[in-house]
């Protein structure tokens, strides 16, 4: 075959081959963009992710717990259920979100239970009104937020004690405690969310250089450094939990809700001990 | 009367209706000699009804009627020419499909690509055909000058031809560059960020020229709409204007140049006689040419359908945050490679305009009248030796070459790079166990001992890790910089939220000049569903 | 004009490798057109998402809906008005069919009367009178389960009934299925 014919009839395989290729192409293609679409909403929630580290866990707390006598809850059923009728919201949950972010608040729309930072109760977020996010960031944002619906749990109603608050008194006898119980109640109070692995409030976890919280307590109170008034790992773990202000490990910043005194009984609070004290 | 209707008689009327009207538009060829194309037969009629149409049709018009034969051996051109406009013309064509989708604005450019990757069908095809086509072009026209340059194709009468190639290969980069920046993603912001600074480089009129690229100080909505601007009209204006000047020389001209043997070499009277003669354009060479077009078109679907080439899109652009590793498109690398050798006006500015003069009078400068190889031995080892430089200077603007980055800043970014993809995130979700793993001299096989299907690629991702770290901790002869004396590191893995896993890598040293203990940290927010990067 | 008998002799000249190629490289050619042109098409229409006018809309549960025989209900978004009518629920399209301006709900009279040119219809949407050629357009109307999206009722132009349907059930227009109303009689 001439040199042309064989350059045809190659050309014909050729523009077949394309054309089979684009055909196979498109018929996948509905499903690719739904499996981009799903992508897109998991980077969403990546982004605001890191954003809402950044930007809101100082108030609304690491895990969107809310900071008692500060800020609201947002990781909380609450807030998913009821919180739009509460202020008469009329568009989506979505949209509330980000027009209080974006928006920021005035005046506290609770303001006994959650004053925020003063004036105002809540900053605006977005570049229109000052802020430091663009719109894409709020949305993304948005999304991590809402992320939390499936999952979060009641705080906002308060149980109900079942005996009564341990309080602040740190040399005060404590029952036995059950770790097994104390390490259930770490993840139910929501210590994990900073404490338990995480860096935020100091791990408990044993890490790089220190070992685990068990072993830690007893060292700390030799500190040069430490001026709490424990004069034991019990009490000085029981400090950290009910005294919050009386000593702040180097390097780390109150966040800690000042209530856990009021919130916890006594046994609650000696099953947690109890468990901190086996991570060595 | 009816019986006389010879049925012949209608047929012939008919027919010679036809063909009469089948000449009008195919300018002189009719059906006989349609066919005779088609069949590959000889012209039908003389004088040539073929080369009629190159006089009375546009688009035939500014092909050339025939070429020399010699011209058209495939080792003597390789068709970069014809593929570097191909390449053009489906820079057009995708380009005008993407028009229909794209908004010029901060607010709303990375969404509009975003929406047109998730919304529209073949709206990820178009993007990528768009940007392998864009990189193609840039590759065929480089490989078309280095091929005119070596058979000396640009000597004597070509010398004004050779300068507007000059001219279009600035185009081709300013297309390119321009095109870069429209996505508005952190790629895209942070190399255009570092080409325009550049300009502001430039002596006395530096500040001015950097104004007017950006419309602003640094690139906002002012820049891009201008970048748009310029990538939309002002550069394929000038394209198509040069593109014709430089075509038409080729093909009304001096026509393509024959290898150089047949002019200078020691060749037979006949042979060169052969060389010479007329290949007529049509029909052969239309062929071949709609048989390039199809083989190109294949190349760009296939790259992308079979070969998995697929356009870059990081996050959105940030203008208060550079990642780490950022870096000028691939064709401007040896330019950044430059600017890592002295002052950002000598290295950005005054050298590569040098260049540039000295590429444009390549002709002028060559007196030698000779175009085979073997007898320009200056002109070819001067070509070489540039290419050389080039491929080197391309390397030094790699971001790991001569940028100082700290040993834990590098490791963490190895593993968990800020933009892009990275081994982390190709990690299948459900290997990464929460749970806090150790950086040691022997790190466990076997990451998740407590799941069945275990954790392999989780685990070798750790142990790339884990070797970085302890090689920087233990290996001898590493620059202060890649010291990490007594490192302890730790990867810990952590529930988030639903389906959203945390991953914060620690590295705590001692500092090589203070000996302070020191520690770096960085985490990243990973979902079941995000892919790859 | 050359000698024809001779080329109709040359007519019959049977059909050589070359030409047999080149013909069924112009078909191949001619299917790939028709592959782009294909895919441009695809390309060029948009896609609508959900709440968009030209998608599909919610408009509330069964029991946010007027009450039968009440004024009709705006949606000034999407161009609706969505009739209660005693055979149930519609979903009119807002825009006039005489000549596209939009429509007002008359309480007084109790018909749509439209400002442009006087055109008149009933809560149903059919034609009383006036220079517009036909009964107004109609969007298709269904009803969903919230939980599940599972099609309860419709979809259909025609008044969607609304008895036997649980009050949570979501009213969901689609705005980019519509009806042309009757033309006057």
């Amino acid at each position: 075959m001439s040199r042309i014919n064989v350059e045809i009839f190659l050309g014909i395989i050729i523009v077949l081959l394309t054309g089979g290729m684009i055909l196979a192409y498109g018929i996948n293609e509905q499903a690719r963009m739904e499996e981009y679409k799903v992508a897109q909403a998991a980077s969403a929630i990546e982004n605001g992710a890191a954003i809402f580290d950044n930007n809101c866990k100082g108030c609304h707390g690491v895990q969107g717990e809310g900071v008692a006598g500060l800020c609201p809850p947002l990781n909380d059923r609450f807030f998913f259920t009821e919180r739009m009728k509460e202020v008469g919201w009329t568009g989506t949950l979505e949209d509330y979100i980000i027009s209080t972010v974006a928006g920021g608040r005035l005046v506290s729309t609770r303001p006994e239970q959650y004053p925020g930072g003063g004036k105002p109760a809540m900053p605006s977020w977005s570049e229109q009104f000052g802020g430091p996010l663009r719109n894409d960031q709020i949305r993304d944002l948005a999304a991590f937020i809402m992320n939390w619906e499936s999952t979060a749990p009641d705080r906002e109603t308060e149980p109900s004690l079942a005996g009564p608050p341990v309080g602040t008194d740190i040399t005060q006898e404590l029952p036995p405690g059950d770790a097994a119980n104390g390490e259930a109640l770490a993840t139910s109070k929501g210590c994990a969310g900073c404490h338990v692995t995480t860096n935020n409030g100091p791990a408990w976890a044993a890490s790089a250089g220190q070992p685990g919280i068990g072993d830690r307590a007893a060292t700390r109170i030799e500190q040069d450094d430490y001026n709490g008034a424990a004069t034991s790992a019990e009490q000085y773990l029981l400090e950290s939990i009910v005294s919050t202000n009386a000593y702040v490990v180097p390097g780390f910043a109150i966040q800690m809700p000042a209530n856990f005194g009021q919130s916890l009984t006594a046994q609650e609070t000696a099953d947690l001990i109890a468990y901190m004290l086996t991570i060595k | 009367m009816l019986k006389s209707l010879n049925f012949q008689d209608l047929r012939k009327k008919a027919g010679s209706a036809i063909d009469h009207r089948v000449r009008i538009i195919t300018a002189g060829m009719g059906l006989d000699e349609l066919r005779a194309v088609v069949r590959g037969d000889p012209p039908t009629e003389k004088p040539n009804p073929r080369y009629k149409v190159h006089t009375t049709s546009f688009l035939f018009h500014i092909r050339p009627r025939y070429y020399e034969k010699g011209s058209t051996i495939l080792s003597h051109t390789f068709r970069l020419g014809f593929f570097t406009a191909f390449f053009f013309f489906l820079e057009l064509f995708t380009g005008l499909i993407l028009m229909v989708y794209y908004t010029p604005s901060p607010g709303a450019a990375y969404q509009s690509i975003l929406e047109l990757e998730s919304n529209v069908f073949f709206g990820q095809l178009m993007r990528d055909m768009h940007r392998l086509g864009a990189e193609a072009m840039v590759i065929f026209t480089a490989l078309h000058m280095l091929r005119t340059y070596l058979t000396g194709s640009y000597k004597k009468d070509r010398s004004f031809t050779w300068l507007t190639g000059v001219i279009l290969l600035g185009i081709t980069l300013g297309l390119s560059f321009s095109g870069y920046l429209l996505p508005w993603d952190q790629l895209a912001y942070w190399a255009v960020t570092i080409g325009t600074s550049m300009a502001e480089a430039a002596p006395i009129f530096g500040e001015q020229v950097n104004l007017l690229l950006r419309g602003a100080p640094d690139i906002g909505a002012g820049g891009l709409l201008r970048f748009y601007l310029g990538h939309v009209v002002l550069f394929p204006l000038l394209a198509v204007l040069v593109i014709s000047i430089h075509y038409y020389k080729v093909s009304r001209e001096h026509g393509i140049s024959l290898p150089a043997k047949y002019e200078e070499g020691n060749v037979s009277a006949e042979v060169k006689k052969n060389a010479k003669s007329r290949l007529d354009f049509i029909p052969d060479l239309l062929s071949h040419e709609v048989f390039l077009t199809t083989l190109g078109l294949l190349a760009v679907v296939a790259g992308i359908v079979a070969l998995g080439y697929s356009a870059p899109l990081e996050s959105h652009a940030n203008p208060q945050q550079t990642p780490l590793d950022t870096k000028a498109p691939w064709y401007f690398w040896w330019l950044q490679g430059m600017l890592k050798l002295g002052d950002k006006s000598v290295m950005g500015i005054i050298l590569p305009t040098i260049l540039v003069l000295v590429l444009l009078a390549v002709p002028y400068i060559d007196r030698n009248p000779h175009r085979s190889l073997f007898k320009r031995p200056w002109a070819v080892s001067i070509g070489i030796l540039s290419v050389i430089l080039l491929i080197v200077l391309s390397y030094m603007g790699l971001p790991t070459y001569g940028i100082e980055m700290p040993a834990a800043t590098r490791i963490i970014q190895d593993v968990a790079p800020e933009e892009g993809p990275g081994p982390l995130y190709e990690v299948p979700f459900d290997q990464l166990q929460p749970g806090v793993y150790a950086v040691s001299e022997n790190p466990p096989d076997e990451l998740c001992p407590q799941i069945d299907f275990g954790c392999p690629v989780f685990t070798e991702v750790f142990h790339g890790y884990n070797d970085d770290v302890i090689h920087a901790s233990t290996a001898e002869g590493l620059e202060p910089y890649q010291q990490l004396p007594n490192a302890e590191a730790v990867m810990v893995v952590e529930d988030w939220q639903n389906d959203l896993r945390k991953v914060t890598m620690r590295i705590t040293w001692d500092d090589v000049e203070s000996g302070e203990s020191t520690t770096y940290e960085k985490h990243v927010f990973i979902h079941r569903n995000s892919g790859g990067e | 004009m050359t000698d024809k008998p001779d080329q109709l002799a040359e007519k019959r000249l049977p059909i050589n490798r070359r030409e047999f190629l080149n013909l069924a490289w112009l078909a191949s050619l001619g299917f790939l057109t028709l592959d782009i042109a294909g895919v441009g098409y695809l390309f060029a229409m948009p896609i609508f998402k959900e709440g968009e006018f030209g998608g599909v809309v919610n408009v509330g549960t069964v029991s946010d809906l007027p009450p039968a025989g009440s004024p009709p209900a705006n949606y000034p978004k999407v161009k609706v008005w969505l009739s209660n009518t005693d055979q149930g629920a519609v979903a009119l399209y807002k825009v006039c069919t005489h000549l596209g301006c939009l429509y007002n709900w008359n309480n007084q009279e109790g018909k749509f009367i439209c400002p442009c040119h006087g055109s008149q219809f009933t809560a149903e949407g059919e034609y009383i009178q006036g220079p517009a050629p036909r009964s107004l357009d109609k969007f298709a109307i269904s009803a969903v389960n919230p939980q599940t999206g599972e099609v309860l009722a419709g979809p259909t132009p025609g008044p969607l009934p609304l008895d036997g349907l649980p009050s949570d059930a979501l009213i969901q227009i689609d705005t980019g299925d519509k009806t042309q109303g009757a033309p006057k009689s």
